[in-house]
């Protein structure tokens, strides 16, 4: 169980994220509001990639903040940008970053096949991060988040920048990690497509959380995610500005 | 170091060879760059002191720890962080470093390792090793031709760095910063060139580097200000003639590709050069000043527009025979004007947290900005000084107040490098106004008795130097460093969108 109590982030007067308060339980959870809203600061705060000026965030009990590279072990991240090394190949980056989990050598071998299969990353394995296309590096960086089958994953953004194989592919791999009970945190502005796949739904507006609902729930209310999610935010809708 | 760095040095190595495989001698010229300024910081500095050192000798000893500790300094600890600051930024991608399971020491070490890939640092370090230590092995010559084959080395690495902005590889941001940063720099670099190069019976010797630390420490301080000295004396020199067309055009051409460049369409992904029409110089004179310290376009016009007329100015009282004391300080002058902006974002940030939470390039670049300023300083002011000294102008009273200033600013800069490393708390501002007052103040007091013949001047001169480089630091705290907090802010909200 992930807790997030009382979570505020600031930059300069800007408040990023204001008071936040959150419960996480082994679920798929999306986190969903305008842009500037504090999703992927909130994210990155959970990634431990950003200190909360106040608050705290408790994994099973104990605060994130205190070993963080425990926390680490057990997080898979895939940042909003690919972040990835310039001169290392695909195959180098997944070999890099699975060597700092304590996975077995014949395991690591099975997994990289694997996850470069799914991908179908297999011809490009020896390829250079710095000419890879940004569907590549998306698709590498979500191997990176996923090889070590970590409990949690928190995923910014997972569909942006993906072919429809690989939307597919990734939409696949959310599903199975629903169905082995982990916890995923996503943010996405495509609503149709997380729509099947979460359990939970959170809006977070000017860095506060607007509503928290089951999606059951949500799409007992309303008739789509959209129009749950338009309701809860006070902007008017695209088609409604222009007539 | 733990199996984990070990993998990550590994694949560092294979990522740097493949970089310079790619990219010739990239990363050489990083190394000497900030090698250079500090060798010719030095050099002044050491002068300095051992100029002010002959007077009295009671203070022999405390001059040599003083040298000593800014040839340490200067000469290795920061060309290392510099160097370092621009280096791994190519190599490494911090985001991705921090989200693997690394104890925070774990990756502070890797990035340090870093260093120690380059092949050229061996050389550097070899090099200054021997620099540092002839006076048991007393082998002059062979120093004095290490210094020399250092110039050229310094001299081929500010040729393959033109090149490499201007012919190909523009694009690179990290060239980018750099090169503006040498555009700023150029003008006093050229103005202390001048200083080195010694006439001797109408023939220019080089003595940039001709650094040598004899067993009593002495510097012919005549080398120093040789170029001074020849041209007061209305010496005509071909050399000085020929040195003057050659920096003047270099800071032409490379101000008018700096302007030019400025002009290119944001968000392409090649940039392309293209020269602009000398009508859009003047632009900048429309804008206001709030405007024009958030547009870099601007600023790099006025740039352009300042150097060519500290170039048109310099050469003209040239040609007038002007004492070189005008000279300097009109060079000094306009190299103040070119230099405002970076005296505007001397880190001013007022929480430490803040500036703990900027990017990790961003920290480097406040760091460097606060530096730059340091160097700045020593290339301005300090030539007036020397100047004065030599040209027997200087009274008492005007070698005080210009080393008030000096010392202010230098005090105003420690104290801001200063703050920016201390932990986060509400008095961070005076603890690091105190800790910069023994850094920076311990040194010059003993500098200052020489020149302050009675205790009262002296201690006058200290108490000044205290409120005003209160008033400075509190002023660049607040106004000044307004523009890094906003820069700031702006930057870690775009991030988080």
């Amino acid at each position: 169980m992930l807790e997030l109590l009382n979570i505020s982030k600031s930059f300069g007067r800007k408040k990023a994220v204001n008071s936040l308060n959150l419960t996480i339980n082994d679920t798929c959870l999306g986190l969903f509001g305008p842009n500037g809203a504090g999703k992927s600061t909130a994210l990155r705060i959970i990634s431990t990639l950003l200190r909360p000026d106040s608050g705290d965030i408790l994994y099973k009990g104990s605060s994130i903040f205190k070993d963080t590279k425990e926390w680490k072990k057990h997080i898979g991240v895939l940042p909003e940008y690919p972040e990835l090394f310039e001169n290392i190949t695909i195959y180098e980056h997944i070999d890099l970053v699975i060597n700092f989990y304590n996975i077995p050598k014949i395991e690591k071998n099975r997994k990289i096949d694997e996850y470069l299969e799914y991908f179908q990353l297999e011809e490009f394995k020896n390829t250079l991060c710095n000419v890879c296309s940004q569907g590549m590096k998306k698709k590498l960086s979500i191997i990176l988040a996923f090889i070590h089958d970590p409990e949690i994953l928190i995923l910014d953004e997972p569909f942006i920048g993906l072919d429809l194989n690989g939307i597919r592919s990734m939409k696949e791999l959310l599903l199975r990690s629903r169905r082995k009970g982990k916890t995923v945190i996503i943010t996405s502005h495509i609503l149709d497509l997380v729509e099947k796949i979460l359990d939970s739904v959170a809006v977070i507006d000017d860095g506060k959380l607007v509503d928290l609902k089951d999606i059951d729930t949500v799409l007992s209310q309303c008739e789509s995610l959209e129009k749950y999610y338009f309701d809860r935010i006070n902007i008017p809708q695209a088609g409604m500005m222009i007539e | 170091m733990n199996n984990k760095i070990g993998l990550l040095v590994e694949y560092q190595k294979i990522s740097f060879g493949r970089y310079l495989k790619k990219n010739k001698l990239a990363g050489f010229e990083r190394y000497l760059f900030p090698w250079s300024f500090f060798v010719i910081i030095v050099r002044i500095i050491v002068n300095t002191l051992f100029i002010a050192g002959k007077r009295e000798t009671t203070y022999f000893f405390a001059f040599n720890t003083v040298n000593f500790a800014y040839l340490l300094l200067f000469w290795t600890i920061l060309p290392v962080f510099l160097t370092i600051g621009s280096f791994r930024e190519i190599h490494l991608n911090k985001i991705r470093l921090q989200l693997l399971p690394l104890k925070k020491m774990d990756r502070f070490i890797f990035e340090y390792i870093l260093l120690f890939l380059h092949p050229f640092f061996y050389l550097l370090l070899v090099v200054n090793l021997i620099i540092f230590f002839p006076i048991s092995m007393n082998i002059k010559a062979f120093v004095d031709f290490l210094n020399l084959v250092l110039f050229l080395l310094v001299m081929i690495s500010y040729a393959i760095f033109l090149l490499n902005v201007l012919v190909k590889r523009y694009h690179d941001t990290q060239y980018r910063n750099i090169f503006s940063d040498i555009i700023k720099l150029l003008p006093f670099v050229l103005v202390v060139l001048n200083y080195h190069f010694r006439i001797v019976d109408n023939r220019p010797v080089l003595v940039l580097f001709n650094l040598n630390f004899n067993i009593d420490w002495v510097i012919d301080s005549d080398c120093f200000f040789g170029t001074i000295n020849s041209m007061a004396a209305g010496i005509p020199s071909i050399a000085h003639s020929l040195l003057l067309i050659m920096s003047g055009s270099i800071l032409l051409i490379v101000s008018y590709y700096a302007y030019s460049i400025n002009e290119r369409r944001p968000g392409r992904k090649k940039n392309v050069i293209r020269l602009q029409p000398l009508s859009k110089l003047f632009s900048f004179l429309k804008e206001d000043q709030l405007y024009l310290e958030y547009k870099i376009i601007n600023y790099r016009n006025y740039l352009f527009f300042v150097t060519v007329l500290s170039v048109i100015v310099s050469f003209f009282l040239y040609l007038q025979k002007a004492v070189p004391i005008v000279y300097i300080m009109v060079c000094s002058f306009f190299t103040i004007l070119v230099n405002k902006y970076p005296f505007n974002s001397i880190t001013g940030i007022s929480s430490v947290k803040r500036y703990f939470l900027l990017p990790l390039s961003y920290r480097t670049m406040i760091l460097k900005k606060n530096i730059l300023f340091l160097i700045w300083i020593t290339f301005t002011i300090m030539p007036i000084i020397f100047s004065c000294l030599l040209q027997k102008y200087y009274t008492e009273t005007f070698i005080i107040s210009i080393n008030l200033i000096v010392s202010c600013l230098l005090f105003c800069v420690a104290g801001n490098i200063i703050s920016i490393y201390l932990p986060s708390g509400k008095n961070e501002n005076n603890v690091a106004l105190i800790i910069a007052s023994i850094i920076v103040v311990g040194p010059l007091l003993m500098y200052y008795k020489l020149f302050a013949e009675s205790f009262i001047a002296y201690s006058v001169v200290m108490i000044c130097i205290v409120f005003i480089s209160i008033i400075i630091y509190s002023k660049n705290l607040r106004d000044i460093g307004l523009y890094i907090e906003k820069e700031a802010e702006r930057i870690l909200y775009e991030q988080n969108q």
